[in-house]
């Protein structure tokens, strides 16, 4: 009687093809052809089982090593576009800060009599005389030609009936002698003689010098809306003398 | 080497049909993982699967693709490649009819035959009942036998690698573990022919 040890290496040896299935049957003692097919049927599939799960173990380290450094690899990856976009956006954060900065900085330094400076336009007239209008008239021009905006100013009050250029003249001294609140009614009643006589005589010149009049006495919102009306109509002659960062910056300063 | 910037350059299947034969099944499927692991996971996504189904399927076809070569079910009549991903397509199709045929027992039942769909399903891999089936001849029988069998290990450098007293303490263990396997794997047969 063989013991359990032997039929396993006899077994062994049949299944490694070291002998033939005659010398197993007479190694195990003619065991029943039943019974010897079952035997090597049996250990044949036992064999199989286990170089399938030799192989199943195999393939499952292999895929457990490869899937783990895929994912770390993919995730460096993923990190590194995730870092360059971050840095990026931190970049352009900065820059979008510092310009913030700078603008509001700009804001804040420009005072109304620097940006009074920067919207002042020097008004100049031509040569002209005429026989019909009153020596003082006449007067008037030479003075304002000449600069002398007091002269100017004193010429003006003598006038009986000044019309719409004494006006514009008498307001745009004052506004120069610094007189903002003389500047701002001669201004105001040019607007209003233009409109009750439907006449457009110096208007667009009074208006401009309006808002600077407004803007130099420190009504920020009335220089604001007039210089925003001007900016915003093509026609206006001073229209190109407006830039929108002189509107910002005003804009700004009416709410700090 | 990073997997990312291996060359995507053909596989020599002559070589890996010859590695697989010789039991170099690390090396073989270490190179084909390398080679179309990714491109695999591309088209199972591409067909609505995520990436941990795309990479779960490439692992069963893997298994299978070393099988059939090993047992000499591939003919060489396509290229690994072309075998590999058939096999592969065809095991995303079967995937995804069980989910639709699960969706929707479950959907009519309400759950109540999810236990079951779960374990016919699991009985239907056989990877899955081998891993039952060593799983409870436990860790000393799975060594012996791998070593033995599939390690093709003499009985000398097996004990070497145990806690036994001697080469025949060592031989009764094996024949006492490839008895149990054979009972378990006659209990699996039992189980499946019941079913």
């Amino acid at each position: 009687m063989l013991t359990d040890n032997e039929t396993l290496q006899w077994l062994d040896k049949w299944a490694d093809k070291e002998i033939s299935l005659e010398a197993l049957e007479a190694a195990l003692q003619y065991p029943q052809a039943a019974t010897l097919e079952a035997m090597t049927k049996e250990h044949l599939q036992a064999r199989q089982a286990i170089e399938s799960f030799a192989i199943a173990r195999e393939v499952r380290s292999v895929h457990t090593a490869f899937v783990q450094q895929y994912r770390a690899q993919r995730q460096a990856k993923t990190f590194r576009i995730k870092t360059l976009s971050t840095t990026i956006m931190r970049v352009a954060a900065t820059i979008v800060v510092l310009l913030g900065v700078f603008t509001l900085g700009n804001i804040w330094l420009t005072d109304t009599n620097a940006l009074y400076r920067q919207l002042d336009e020097p008004y100049y007239i031509a040569n002209e005389r005429s026989s019909s209008r009153p020596a003082e008239a006449d007067s008037i021009i030479i003075a304002f030609q000449a600069k002398d905006y007091a002269q100017v100013a004193q010429l003006f009050d003598q006038l009986e009936q000044p019309g719409s250029r004494e006006l514009f003249f008498a307001g745009y001294a004052a506004l120069q002698l610094n007189n903002t609140d003389t500047a701002i009614a001669l201004l105001e009643q040019l607007r209003a003689y233009n409109q009750l006589t439907n006449t457009y005589f110096y208007q667009d010149d009074a208006e401009y010098y309006l808002a600077l009049s407004y803007l130099k006495a420190g009504n920020l919102d009335e220089a604001y809306h007039l210089l925003t009306a001007i900016q915003h109509n093509p026609e206006h002659t001073y229209q190109s003398s407006i830039g929108k960062k002189e509107l910002l910056i005003l804009r700004c300063k009416r709410w700090l | 080497m990073s997997i990312f910037s291996i060359a995507k350059k053909p596989l020599d299947d002559q070589l890996i049909m010859a590695y697989l034969q010789q039991q170099r099944i690390n090396e073989a499927v270490q190179a084909m993982y390398e080679a179309w692991f990714e491109e695999t996971i591309g088209y199972i996504e591409k067909q609505g699967g995520s990436w941990d189904d795309g990479a779960d399927i490439f692992q069963e076809s893997m298994l299978t693709l070393v099988e059939k070569v090993r047992n000499g079910e591939y003919k060489a009549q396509s290229s690994l490649k072309t075998f590999l991903t058939g096999i592969a397509k065809n095991k995303w199709a079967t995937e995804q009819r069980t989910r639709g045929r699960r969706a929707r027992r479950e959907a009519t039942y309400q759950d109540t035959h999810t236990q079951d769909e779960d374990y016919e399903h699991w009985l239907s891999e056989t990877t899955g009942q081998l891993e039952g089936v060593f799983g409870q001849l436990g860790d000393i029988c799975q060594r012996i036998l791998i070593g033995f069998y599939w390690q093709k290990k003499s009985m000398r450098a097996l004990l070497e690698s145990t806690d036994f007293k001697n080469e025949q303490v060592l031989r009764n263990k094996k024949t006492t573990c490839m008895k149990q396997l054979k009972v378990l794997l006659q209990q699996g047969r039992e189980a499946m022919e019941l079913k």
